[in-house]
This record gives structure tokens, sequence and C-alpha cells, in this order.
């Protein structure tokens, strides 16, 4: 066995880790990650190849040079994060090490890449699988580093181990690795829950990760394709469960009214008013005319909060969040202002009603609700004509709008390409794109038809999980749908996009597989991710609260088995009580007696050994100690005639006459006999 | 409990700083995957402390002399490490004398456990003769990740007798000095040339040895059994110690050690001390370790009577020197 090898492969796992760890968040570089694993996995041929890794180490201050010019230009040039251009310069500097030749220092920066790639993931995604990484650190940190100083110390000493000492290594490492996981993970699980959760948030610059998610603009001038995103953004439990049906299946987040004839963005001169909660801690945002209307009670775990927006079915009109305040805006939308960087947990009440003193269409000056970008519709109030032909209210006019546009028009992912008017093309062209085309064009029309009408952006439905009882919404569940004003109805919903083929139903054993990593994936993010300090305060308290239980039950059952305090007659209770006692007392009696045994019995066996002969033994100690075991095979004398001639000035410790006379001693007292009968 | 001291290694101390940096990291931040990363790397702190503290513990040394010890020569020492229970890896020993000037030797063990394990050899050359005495030991490991390199000494009395430095005398000086080299008849039957005594032929007895004289007067085969040669036993004296001590006792131990190469009984006489004539190797050990120990200062004054054989040592080496 090399003991060089062990080191290699500790380092090829620990690099694939960290990079499997960096590739799950899908916030890093796809090139600068491809490029690693092609190092990676180039790095087992290139590892027997000395010549060409000699020849690549010599490029070692050049390649430097580039990755820093590289690292310059990630962040200045191509605007990316300090926090993620760092990251693509240490993936450049572990690629061009895994490519050439790994001395000790090279196999210990590589290491040390490792953990720092762990360490980026941790702070760009929080997902279940970031447990495994963690868990999968341990076994490999351990046998890595513990090669590492084996190196170390075969380069200082000058010659390595013998085969001898080699092969124990391997049993050792397995142990070790072995053990290092549960310890690891009590140390890891007792820091976690006891070490306070301050959070002070102090901002760097650069430092910022910056994840993607919910959107607030719908941009109509993109080319390509959109990718359906699988990252989960949200669960919604709705209670009770049999009000699922009254779920509509829309969650809305935000909405926009300011169309420049290729985005919908929001722009509103609308002061947002300022919530804090009530006593009970909600915060009431607004009620239905109807007071007895009841309101669908969602509970919801918002995992990705960059949007800084609270979502749920339409209309929100109560709120219970752990947030300091919460801000309104005209709109109807919900947001915070204060950075929350981890999932938040909040309950919404929302009505499919109007809500009094929310979204009746505010003063026209403070937001525009029929505002057309400068280019020209000709041919779309020509179709317009023709649609509502014959259509005298406006809701039989949104409801004729949105039914030609599910009818005659394709759902696609295709977005196509950037042209001078995306709503007519959408119309006339293309007939089919995503959801924001349809939006856009439904608005669009509403807006030449004279009714106020905004797009609004929010997700839709979502996947069922049966073992949670919740909806799990992903990224691709993203959604954009239209609300227009009806005169005495408010605001109404209108979704033109017509339903998506659904995907072809996946095997049903994958499917379970995968809600039962939903439902691992959800704990995850409930007991951990959003483990905060208020959690820690109700920690404490529960153990607190369960320890005064569990006292004052063991008080109660002493007063009332032992004391004669409990229910029933005083004579009955004496007789229960000394019954009680009489058995706790034979309890003790029996452990008593046996611990008793015990130790008279570990007396006893020191006391076999005769003080008188307690001594020979010390001197046998003693001189074990120093070097001169006697032989469990050798008798006193022998082991005393063995000793005589290394009683030399050599070995001053060794006194002839002392060695004699002490085991003359022995056996007088032991035998009661002279050393002639004995020998 | 005795401490242990730790010392940080660079690479212990890189990473304790970046340990800090994390949890500094998690506390601002409050990303509890941080607080999970920071307590994996504080785990590892504790892992390692507890295997370090394992390695250390109940670690028993022996020295046995790799041969005798002279000034100027190599002295080395195999050095065998025991240990019971957890083995003890990456130990370093360090042995600390308590001769000034003279830098710890060290050797290394990859792997100790309670069988015999093979052993290390330690050398130094010592300046002077006399007692060379262990202080202490140091057991060092830096086991198991290089966090933290953990020590402990030991006391250790260990003494081992250094000989003055000896060479091997040329003929030239011996015979300068009147030694008589040549065999001498020993009194007792042995290998030899001349005739010692008669007895009965024995089966097993050579034909070569068969006396015929006797053997015609006797009737009976008669076998001549030869006497042995020994060499001449040489006798030495020291008549007083003269200035330059330490020269001098190398002289004569290399006088003593080279008619003792020659397979000559040597007798030492000196103003403290008598040895009588052997050519054993306990004999020549005894002489070379009264000569490593021996303080002129403490045996002033001269042999009360000359003998009547033997050579001055201090005439031959002031002889010498001229």
């Amino acid at each position: 066995m090399n003991y060089q090898r062990p080191l290699l492969w500790s380092l090829r796992l620990s690099s694939a880790l960290g990079l499997m760890a960096l590739t799950l968040t899908q916030e890093i570089g796809a090139v600068y990650l491809y490029l690693c694993w092609l190092s990676w996995a180039a790095s087992f041929w290139l590892d027997s190849q000395a010549v060409w890794q000699k020849k690549l180490r010599r490029l070692e201050t050049a390649v430097v040079i580039g990755m820093i010019a590289v690292f310059v230009l990630d962040f200045y040039v191509w605007g990316q994060t300090l926090f993620i251009g760092v990251a693509h310069f240490l993936l450049l500097f572990q690629t061009f090490k895994m490519l050439g030749l790994k001395e000790r220092k090279d196999s210990l920066q590589i290491l040390m890449f490792s953990f720092f790639q762990m360490l980026s993931a941790c702070t760009l995604s929080v997902d279940l699988w970031q447990a495994a990484i963690l868990l999968l650190l341990i076994p490999i940190a351990t046998a890595g580093l513990f090669w590492h100083l084996v190196n170390q110390e075969a380069e200082l000493q000058g010659h390595k181990p013998s085969l001898q000492a080699q092969r124990p290594f391997q049993r050792l490492v397995f142990w070790m690795c072995a053990g290092a996981i549960p310890i690891n993970i009590a140390l890891a699980s007792t820091m976690f829950l006891v070490f306070p959760r301050l959070a002070f948030r102090n901002a760097f610059a650069g430092l910022g990760s910056g994840r993607s998610g919910y959107s607030e603009q719908v941009n109509l001038a993109q080319a390509g394709v959109l990718n359906l995103d699988s990252s989960p953004i949200l669960w919604m439990q709705i209670t009770p469960e049999k009000d699922r049906d009254r779920w509509g299946g829309y969650l809305r987040g935000t909405t926009l009214n300011h169309f420049d004839g290729r985005q919908w963005s929001r722009q509103s001169s609308a002061i947002p008013q300022t919530l804090f909660s009530g006593n009970n801690g909600v915060y009431q945002l607004g009620l239905p005319a109807d007071k007895k209307r009841r309101g669908l009670r969602q509970t919801i775990t918002l995992v990705n909060t960059s949007g800084a927006t609270l979502f749920g079915s339409p209309f929100i009109g109560e709120a219970m969040a752990p947030l300091a305040n919460l801000q309104t805006l005209p709109d109807g939308s919900v947001r915070w202002t204060l950075g929350w960087r981890k999932p938040l947990h909040y309950t919404v009440v929302s009505y499919d009603t109007p809500l009094i003193s929310r979204g009746a269409v505010p003063n026209a000056q403070q937001i525009n609700y029929l505002q057309l970008p400068k280019l020209s519709f000709d041919r779309t109030r020509t179709l317009l004509q023709q649609i509502t032909q014959n259509k005298r209210t406006p809701q039989a006019q949104a409801d004729a709008i949105q039914d030609y546009l599910r009818k005659e028009f394709q759902y696609s992912l295709n977005l196509g390409r950037p042209v001078e008017n995306p709503v007519e093309d959408f119309l006339f062209n293309r007939k089919q794109g995503p959801c924001g085309y349809f939006a856009s064009a439904m608005a669009t029309m509403l807006r030449l038809q004279g009714i106020p009408a905004r797009v609004v952006a929010g997700y839709y439905k979502g996947t069922w999980n049966e073992q949670l009882g919740q909806y799990l919404i992903r990224e691709r569940d993203a959604h954009a749908w239209v609300e227009a004003y009806i005169p005495d109805k408010g605001w109404v919903l209108f979704d033109p996009s017509p339903r998506p083929v659904s995907a072809p139903t996946t095997q049903r054993w994958l499917s379970q597989v995968q809600q039962q990593w939903e439902f691992l994936n959800y704990h995850w993010a409930r007991l951990v991710i959003e483990y905060d300090l208020y959690s820690q305060v109700r920690t404490v308290q529960e153990i607190q609260s369960n320890t005064q239980r569990m006292n004052n039950a063991l008080t109660a059952w002493i007063d009332r088995h032992l004391m004669g305090r409990g229910e029933g007659t005083a004579e009955s209770r004496e007789q229960g009580a000394e019954k009680h006692r009489g058995v706790l007392g034979l309890i003790v009696l029996v452990v008593g007696l046996l611990a008793g045994g015990f130790f008279i019995s570990l007396r006893k066996r020191k006391a076999l050994l005769d003080p008188r002969i307690l001594f020979y033994k010390k001197f046998l100690d003693y001189m074990a100690r120093q070097g001169f075991p006697k032989n469990t095979t050798e008798t006193g004398w022998e082991y005393a005639r063995r000793l005589e001639p290394l009683c030399t000035p050599t070995h001053p410790k060794l006194n002839l006459p002392y060695i004699n006379t002490i085991t003359r001693r022995y056996y007088s007292e032991r035998f009661r006999a002279s050393r002639s009968e004995q020998e | 409990m005795r401490r242990i001291p730790i010392r940080f290694t660079r690479f212990g101390t890189s990473y304790t700083l970046f340990s800090l940096a994390v949890g500094a990291a998690a506390i601002n931040t409050g990303n509890n995957l941080l607080y999970l990363m920071l307590g994996l790397l504080l785990g590892f702190i504790i892992i390692s402390g507890f295997l370090s503290d394992s390695s250390l513990w109940g670690v028993r040394t022996d020295f046995r002399p790799a041969g005798d010890f002279y000034v100027g020569q190599k002295a080395e020492w195999d050095v065998i490490a025991h240990k019971k229970g957890f083995p003890g890896i990456l130990l370093e020993i360090q042995l600390f004398w308590k001769e000034e000037n003279i830098s710890p030797s060290r050797c290394f063990f990859y792997w100790v456990s309670k069988s015999e394990q093979e052993p290390q050899r330690i050398s130094l050359v010592p300046s002077r003769r006399g007692y060379w005495d262990l202080e202490k030991v140091r057991y060092a490991t830096r086991f198991p990740f290089g966090l933290f390199e953990k020590s402990h000494f030991h006391s250790r009395a260990e003494r081992w007798v250094v000989f003055p430095k000896v060479e091997l005398l040329s003929a030239a000086v011996l015979r300068a000095g009147g030694l008589n080299t040549a065999d001498q008849p020993a009194g007792r039957r042995g290998p030899g040339a001349t005739p010692f005594d008669l007895r009965e032929f024995k089966a097993g007895d050579s034909s070569k040895r068969i006396h015929w004289k006797s053997s015609a007067k006797r009737g009976h085969w008669m076998i001549s059994e030869m006497e042995e040669e020994s060499a001449l036993s040489q006798a030495i004296y020291v008549s007083h110690w003269p200035e330059q001590c330490e020269s001098f006792i190398a002289f004569t131990a290399s006088l003593v050690y080279t008619l003792h190469r020659q397979g000559l009984p040597v007798a030492l006489h000196t103003p403290g001390v008598h040895f009588p004539a052997d050519h054993s190797n306990d004999h020549l050990k005894r002489i070379l370790t009264y000569l490593a120990l021996v303080d002129p200062n403490t045996e002033k004054g001269a042999l009360p009577h000359s003998p009547s054989q033997g050579i001055n040592v201090v005439n031959l080496w002031e002889r010498r020197a001229a």
C-alpha cells in the first residue's frame, strides 16, 4: 500500500464534493463548473503522466495571471458580485491544480478549496441536499487531513512509514471516519441549538449573493426559450383541508401597471402604507364588504424570500408573520422592508371579493391603469372590435377577450425574438407564447377598450404533496394574469393563458420518491433553515415547561403513593401509602445489597493480596516501568537471577542486593520457607 | 490531571482563524448552514484534541545501548516504544541530556502499540568521558489532523558511562614500553606444543598423540597431553596522575584496549585501585569504567610501592609525547 495514494483519493473525493455542492446551487457559471469537472476527470489519467504534469507546472505563474485577469473581468465587466467572482477564481485555480503535479502542499490547497466551495454553497442555497453534502464532508475531511499529515511527517522525517505501520493506518482511518460522523453530528447539533442567533446582518459591498427568483417585471423583449426551473419557492397548506376546493390556484404577488411597449413594470407615486401588527400579532389589511364571508386560510413557508413579497390567494385580508412591520400598496400587494434572508413562515387569510379600503380603483392621479405605450395598435383595435361586438358590459367584453385568447392561441415556452411591438407580433404573427404574452395582450386590449387593467405576477397551483398535506410551488409555476376593474364588482381576475398541456405522468415510484424528497426538504427548511432566536427561546421554554411538568408529576406521585395524600378515605390512603413505601424500601434494599456486595467483593479481591505480599507486586510494577518486566512463566528467583548480570554501572537502578532482599522477603512471607528449601 | 502543552501548527492557526471567520459570518448573516459548518469545524478540533491525548498517554520507552560508548565515537541507542490501549501514532520522541550544548536527540515512530515495535536508533557523539545522564524525554505528536502539536515531558533518570577515547597503539609504542607479548606456558592442559602429562589411551584420542616409548614400557597405549600456552599477563601501573589528565587517561585506556585486543591479560595498578590481570571483556569494561569515572583529584599521591614488573604508563606517555 502506498501511503500517498490515499491522500490523492481523499482530495479527489473532497474536490468532487465541493464541485457537487456548487453545481447544485445553480448559481455558479456553468463554464467554470464544466471546466472544473473536466479537470477532475482528466486528473485520473494525468496523475500517471508525470511528464505532462511537470510541463503544466511551469505554466503556473502565467495561469495565475490569467485567472486574476478573468476575475477582474468577472467583477468589473460582467457585473458578477465579489462573492461569485471569488468563487469563479477558486474554481479556475482548482482546475489548474487538479491537472498539475500534486505535491503535498497542492493537496492541502485542493482540500481547502473544497472547504471554501462548500461554504459558498451554504450561503447560496439552503436545500436538503446540503445536509447530505455536510454529512459526506465529515469522513472525507477526516481521511484527507489525516493522510495529509502522514505525508507531511514522512517528508519532515525523511523516511516513509514501513509497510508494518501502513496497514494499521487503513483500519485506523476507517474507525476514525466512523467515529467522527456521530461525534461531529452531536457537536454540530449542540452548537446549532445553543449558539445564540444574533444575525447582525451587516452588509458588505459586493458580497451579496443576489439569488434570482420572483421577478417584478414581465419582459416581452427577450429571445430564446424559457427554462423550467424546479427550485422550490414556497409551501402552502390550506386549513381546513376541505377548503382546498375553494382555492382558485392563484398566489398573488405584485401588480404591474406601466407598459412601455416591451416591458410591464410597477410605477406608482402612491406612498405605501406601513402596518404594524395588533396585540394578537395579526396584521389587518382589509375586510370584505360582506363581513360574514369566510376567508381562505393559508399557511405558507416561503423558501425564497428575495422578492420581499408576501404571497397569498387574492386578496389578502389578514396576515400573521414574524416581521416587524408590513407595507401594503394600493393595488393590494403586501411587502416587507427589513432584510429577511431565510425562509419565512407566515399565515394569511384571503377573501375572493374586493376588500374595503383596498382594491378600489385608486385615485387616477396616483396610478394610471389605462396607460398605453406610444406604439400603433390599429390592428389590435380592429381585432378588438370584432371580439367585443355585441358585448355591452365591461365584464362581457373582458370575458370575450379572455375566451378569444384561450381558444385561438397556444401556450408555449418559446419567447420568439425581440420586436418593435411584441403584443401585435404575438396577436397576429406568432400566436403562441408564455403566460406573460397572454396577460400583456389582454391587459393592452382591455385598456384600449377603456377598461382599467393591470398585469399581476405571482404563482399558479404547484404540486400537491400527499405526505405533507401541502402544495409545493416551484419557480416553474410562476404565472402572469390580468386584473380588470369592473364597476360594481371591483378588481376581477382574468387568466387568458390556455392551460398548458400537462406533462405526461411520471412513474408512480418516481413521483413517490420525489414526494418523499419534498417532504424531507420541507422539514429541513422548517427545522434547520428557519431555526432562529425565537426558536431557541421557544426550545428553552419547552424544555423548562417539560422539566417542570415532570417534576410536578413526580411530586404528585410521591404525595399520592408515598405520603398518602391522594383520593379516598384516610385509612385507605394510609394503607396504600404504606404498601408503596414498602415496595420502594424493598427496591432500595435490593439495590443497596447488590451495590454493597459488589464493593465488598472488590475489597476482597484487593485484600487477597496480603499487604505483606503486595509490596512485591509494587516492586514488579516498578521494575516493569524501568523496562525490566517479569515474565509470567518466571518464578521470583528466576527473575532475580536473570537480572543479576544486568546489575552493572550502566543500569544504576538495578541493585542486586536490593533485588535479592525483596525476593527473599517475598518468599519468606508467602511460603514461610527459606530460599534453599524453595530452590 | 497533567496538562499537555499545545502548540498551534501553521495549518492549525489558519484553520482556527478560518473557523472564527465562519463563526463571525454565521453570527452576522444568521445563516443556519454556516452554524452547522462552524459546528463541524469545531468538532474536528475537539476530535483532534481527544485523539492526540489518547495517542500520547501511557507511552513507555526503553533505551538499549547499541554497544559501548567512547569519547569521540558515535554512541547509539535503540529506542523501543510500547503503549497499551490506543496506539501512539506519529509520535516524536526527544531525549534531553543534562549535558549542556548537546541538542536533543530525536526519533520518530509512525505506530506504537503494545507489541514489540521496530526500534528506532538515535545517536550522538560524546565529547567527554564519564557519566552521561538522560534528564527527560519529550513525547510529541501532531496526530490526527496536524492542527496542533501536543507534547509532554517525562522525567527519566537514565545514566550511561562513556569510556575515554581509545585508539589502537602501534607496536613500536608497545615495544618502547618493554612489553613482552610472547606466549608462555600456562601450567594446565590445553592446545600447545609443549608436552605436559601422560595418560592412558581412550577411545577417540588421536593416534598422533601416542607416546610410543611409554606405551612400549607399559604394554598399553599411552597418550601425551600438551600444555596450554598463554600470553604473559601485562601489568601496567600509573605511578601518579600527571597534570594533563584527560589525554593521559585516554592514553592509558588506549594502552589497555590495545593489549586486550591482542589477547593479553592486563593488570592495572593506580594510586586508587588495583585490577588483577585478566583478558575477559568484562575485565576490560571494568578498567575502562574506572578510567571513565576516575577523578584524579581524589586519588592524589602515588602508588604506595612500585610493582616489580610492569610498565609505568606515565613514563611511556611522556616518552611518546616527547
